[in-house]
């Protein structure tokens, strides 16, 4: 079977999810803050990066390191 | 409510007892190790990354700061979701190459003493702050629990306390592959308590302050300014800087290093750490609002840094806040024993040993041990010294930032490390020298002058008044743009030292880095010697052996490609002990390697197969498509039925496959790079041999092995190196391929043998006659003799007699020594052919089957040949009684022989009826023939050619149909080697 045409390698993947968290972490606080939807919402969203980052290193069965 | 100091220090001094117990136990073995090893105590043990900052201080920077005290965690939260592209390299440098703290991780990368002098003071003034804030929150939450200041005594019997912990467990081994389990439990333990205690806390703030979730909705609700003051922060100040403070931060400071890296028991724990430690922070900063709160509706009107303690005496019960206490007793303590081991050890590498190497004569294992317990000490009491020398202005978290932005300037040179192979020690340090300029001027220099020290801010708060920007949002951009900017600048004006560039290749992954050069020492003992003269006999013997046993070598090794191995094994285990750049000159100094003498790619086929063995996983694409191929190419030649054995141009053996290993029962294992004429007996005389030896092919080489003669057929060819670009020319080696002949000449003689017996059971009949004649002869003879009274008569009978059983015993002897079975073929002898000739003539005489046919044989004594008489014999036998079947009764069967041109020409000739041209290819095919069933197997020609061909000569038929038949063969003549006895023909 032939590689897909622009491989995205799973680090280049992290990265740019951590970038785009980095870049998006102001506004979305800052959404959240003037909405009003409760002091508990950043934990929560925390917990998703979280279960995110759990289930892709889940998959992730190479030999360490 | 509050506590005697005596209580208090009573308590902290039993939560230590308890933790020393807790590492005495682990590393006396009392605690399982799979405990100790489980991924679950290695996030823990991370932990360290919460301090008091983030027990007391977090309180106290949400209520100045709102929810930004957040930031701090999610910056980590990042560090540990980039675990694959960050941290897991890092994770194989430090164990690869045994390095111990971040210090050794860019010495190595850089290849710079220099660097890790600065790395490592630069480390100790960016986290002597740091130490003083732990300090100073013990002594603080003494002051809030008990109402008294406490003196400095006690802030000195907690200095003294950690250095003892430190000392007896975190100094136990000097090799950083031996982890100090004791400490990572005890740590993990820590991290436990705080993280329970602060979580009880928050559950006691909720249940017992509010009265449930519903009383703080409700009191929330009253107070909405309580919210506004955690959500304005957030939209007036920007998260990014804190958020890539606290990533730096997570992995550069020293006892996270420590931590993640030095003390990784195991490293899959890497895997659950990525979303755990997440999880453990997320858990520990979860309280954090609610304890707010109740300090602010309890209005307990001290610092919020200590309302986790306040909110205790205000309402909880004294257990409650003797657990607060001990919370942030673990919390401080956790982050001072762990930094002041890392401090210590990197200060030992690259301050003290560069500074004042001890002379080789001293034990130089207990010389570095307590050159770190020393270190240790030292870190401590100089992080008593900032507290001590520090005004208490500064909030916790404004301290545990001054340290963060510090280590934030090495993030450059870590990006340079895993990322761009360009980067120079210069662009390197040029840069941090300015990010620590700067880093002095926005940051230090303003502490120092708000405690005294310093007599001017040096208009640093105008200076960031006029940038619009938060204090730490400009220092990091201020700090990072000028350690970046010039980071990239110099690199980009620089060049690299060839050991830079082997670095970075090495930190890059890029390559599997095939180890170059030879070492100048060809023995251990020479490798023993040489390190002997730096680091002393005893030391140099320990790191030898320890090296010679990592890799499994012998004590005796003495292969080039293994002792250029070995002593790599060895710069990586000096590399842990006395870092990186001091293991790189001592090495290079005593086992010198010359560079000049550059090795085949075949040299380095093992190490660039180990390596790629371990790091399979990691390949992607193509590359994983070139590995099966390699993989399928390699399997083929294990598993060939052929002994294949390549060398590379030095006559090393870099392939000694399955087969060769069964064929000589010595493992490949043991071989690869040893040279040809090094292998055990008798394979140095056949392969080396062979190696030397013009001829390409050699066919049934006949080798005794364990005592019994074995036959080979040997091939060899020499095969090119890949050309690489830049390598220089290709430099051939050899290939060869050994066949094991010996038992399909076993299964062939058996043939023959059976063929022989065939021909023996068509002779019975004759040979029977032959034999009845001479027994009635001799039977009359005896009858005779009985009654025989003249003594003369009687001798000649008995002499006649005599001549008759000679006759039998003839017949017998021919009989049995046609019959007799060979073990091989190959058994030679040197024998006149006339002999032979005899022989197969007397035996078709004894079958009176071809009476009717005339056997003339000529063949002169003096034709010698060398081979196995035995089987020429049978060759003869089997052409002369073709031939005689197929003659007519009367006809003339001869066989000629004669010499010529070095060999002997046999022709035998009949009358008959000649073969067909048809037949002519088909009639040497075995189980063929055309005689009727049972009277033929059809492998008498067929074994005739192969034995004739075995004796390197040639069988050929010159027959026409009803013109009779002439079967040619020639044999060469006896070996002039071979020596040759005529023995006497009856």
């Amino acid at each position: 079977m032939l590689p897909p045409r622009f491989p995205i390698s799973k680090e280049l993947a992290v990265i740019l999810g951590a970038l785009l968290v980095l870049i998006f972490v102001s506004p979305v606080a800052g959404w959240w803050a003037t909405t009003g939807l409760g002091w508990t919402m950043p934990y929560l969203l925390w917990l998703l990066v979280i279960l995110g980052a759990m289930l892709i290193h889940r998959r992730d069965d190479s030999d360490e390191p | 409510m509050s506590h005697e100091l005596a209580t208090l220090f009573a308590t902290g001094f039993v939560y230590l007892l308890v933790l020393f117990l807790i590492a005495y136990a682990t590393d006396r073995g009392w605690i399982p190790t799979q405990w100790a090893a489980h991924p679950l105590t290695y996030t823990l043990s991370i932990g360290v990354y919460a301090t008091s900052w983030t027990y007391y201080g977090s309180v106290g920077y949400a209520a100045h700061n709102g929810l930004l005290f957040l930031t701090i965690y999610i910056g980590a939260t990042l560090t540990f979701v980039l675990s694959p592209v960050l941290l897991r390299p890092i994770l194989r440098l430090s164990r690869e190459y045994q390095l111990t703290s971040l210090a050794d991780l860019l010495v190595f990368r850089y290849r710079s003493q220099a660097a890790g002098v600065l790395v490592t003071l630069f480390m100790l003034l960016g986290t002597l702050p740091y130490i003083a804030l732990q300090v100073r929150a013990v002594t603080e939450s003494l002051r809030v629990l008990s109402n008294e200041v406490p003196s400095n005594t006690i802030a000195l019997v907690f200095c003294a306390t950690l250095i003892l912990f430190g000392v007896l467990f975190g100094t136990r081994h000097i090799s950083p592959r031996e982890k100090h389990r004791g400490l990572v439990v005890a740590i993990a333990f820590e991290s436990l308590v705080k993280l329970l205690v602060l979580l009880l806390i928050g559950a006691y703030a909720l249940f017992n302050v509010f009265g449930g979730p519903d009383g703080l909705d409700a009191w929330l609700t009253r107070h909405p300014q309580a919210l506004e003051a955690l959500y304005r922060p957030v939209n007036e100040s920007p998260w990014a800087a804190l958020v890539f403070l606290s990533f730096a931060a997570a992995f550069l400071l020293p006892r996270q290093f420590h931590m993640l890296f030095a003390e990784n028991l195991d490293p899959r724990g890497l895997r659950a750490a990525t979303w755990a430690v997440p999880a453990f922070l997320l858990l520990l900063n979860i309280s954090i609002p609610v304890i707010l709160w109740a300090g602010q509706r309890l209005q307990l009107g001290i610092n919020p840094d200590y309302y986790v303690l306040g909110i205790t005496i205000a309402q909880g019960p004294s257990w409650l806040s003797l657990l607060a206490f001990i919370g942030g007793l673990s919390a401080a303590s956790a982050m001072v024993i762990v930094t002041s081991i890392a401090l210590a050890s990197m200060s030992l590498n690259h301050l003290l040993l560069p500074a004042s190497y001890p002379d080789p004569a001293m034990n130089l294992y207990r010389w570095i041990l307590w050159g770190r317990r020393l270190m240790i000490g030292l870190i401590i009491m100089a992080g008593y010294g900032f507290y001590a020398g520090l005004k208490h202005s500064q909030g916790l978290v404004e301290l545990g930032l001054i340290s963060f932005v510090a280590v934030a300037q090495f993030l450059p040179g870590i990006a340079g490390l895993l990322y761009w192979r360009r980067a120079t020690r210069s662009g390197f340090i040029v840069g941090l020298l300015g990010g620590i300029c700067v880093w002095s001027v926005l940051l230090l220099a303003p502490l120092l002058y708000s405690s005294g020290i310093l007599i001017t801010d040096m208009g640093v708060p105008e200076l960031v008044a006029a940038s619009g920007m938060d204090k730490w949002a400009f220092a990091t951009f201020a700090t990072l743009t000028v350690n970046g900017g010039l980071f990239v600048l110099v690199s980009m004006l620089t060049r690299q030292s060839p050991g830079e560039l082997e670095a970075a290749r090495a930190c890059c992954a890029e390559a599997m880095m095939p180890l170059s050069g030879v070492v100048a020492a060809g023995s251990t003992v020479e490798f023993r010697a040489g390190l002997a003269e730096t680091l002393g006999q005893e030391m140099a013997d320990r790191e030898v052996d320890q090296a010679l046993n990592d890799l499994g070598m012998p004590a005796n090794e003495r292969r080039i490609p293994e002792l250029r191995r070995l002593r790599e094994r060895i710069e990586r285990n000096l590399s842990g002990l006395l870092g990186p750049q001091l293991a790189h000159i001592i090495v290079n100094r005593r086992l010198e390697l010359d560079p000049e003498a550059k090795t085949a790619l075949a040299d380095s086929m093992r190490y660039v197969e180990d390596r790629l063995e371990t790091s399979r996983s990691q390949l992607q694409g193509l590359s994983v498509e070139l590995d099966n191929l390699r993989r399928l190419h390699r399997q083929i030649l294990q598993d060939l039925p052929l002994g294949v054995c390549a060398t590379d141009n030095q006559r090393n053996i870099v392939l000694w496959n399955l087969a060769l290993e069964m064929m000589t029962g010595v493992e490949a294992r043991q071989l690869i790079g040893t040279r040809l004429n090094k292998l055990p007996r008798p394979w140095d005389g056949l392969l080396g041999g062979f190696a030397r030896t013009a001829e390409d092919h050699i066919y049934r080489m006949e080798l005794p092995v364990a005592g019994r003669p074995r036959w080979y057929n040997l091939h060899k060819a020499a095969y090119a190196d890949p050309v690489i670009e830049g390598a220089g020319p290709s430099r051939p080696g050899m290939v060869m391929l050994i066949e094991d002949l010996t038992d399909l000449g076993n299964l062939e003689a058996e043939l023959a043998h059976s063929d022989r017996l065939a021909s023996v059971g068509r002779l019975a009949a004759g040979v029977a006659h032959e034999i009845g004649n001479p027994v009635t002869g001799i039977a009359s003879l005896a009858q005779n003799l009985r009654h025989e009274d003249d003594p003369g008569v009687a001798r000649q009978s008995i002499e006649d007699i005599i001549d008759q059983t000679r006759r039998i015993s003839d017949i017998l002897g021919t009989l049995k020594s046609f019959s007799r079975g060979s073990r091989h073929l190959q058994q030679r002898e040197t024998f006149a052919l006339c002999d032979a000739v005899d022989q197969a003539v007397h035996l078709l005489q004894l079958t009176h089957k071809h009476d009717g046919i005339r056997f003339e044989a000529s063949c002169p004594d003096d034709i010698v040949l060398t081979g196995n008489r035995q089987q020429l014999s049978q060759v003869l036998v089997n052409l002369l009684s073709n031939a005689a079947d197929a003659s007519q009764s009367g006809d003339r069967v001869d066989l000629l022989a004669r010499s010529g041109a070095g060999e002997a020409i046999i022709e035998v000739m009949d009358q008959g009826l000649g073969i067909p041209d048809e037949l002519h290819e088909t009639i040497f095919e075995p189980f063929y023939t055309t005689k009727p069933t049972g009277r033929g197997t059809g492998l008498g020609l067929s074994l005739a050619y192969k034995i004739i061909e075995d004796h390197g000569g040639t069988l050929n038929i010159d027959s026409q149909a009803g013109f009779g038949t002439r079967v040619i063969v020639t044999l060469p003549l006896r070996e002039a080697e071979q020596p040759y006895e005529p023995v006497a023909h009856h």
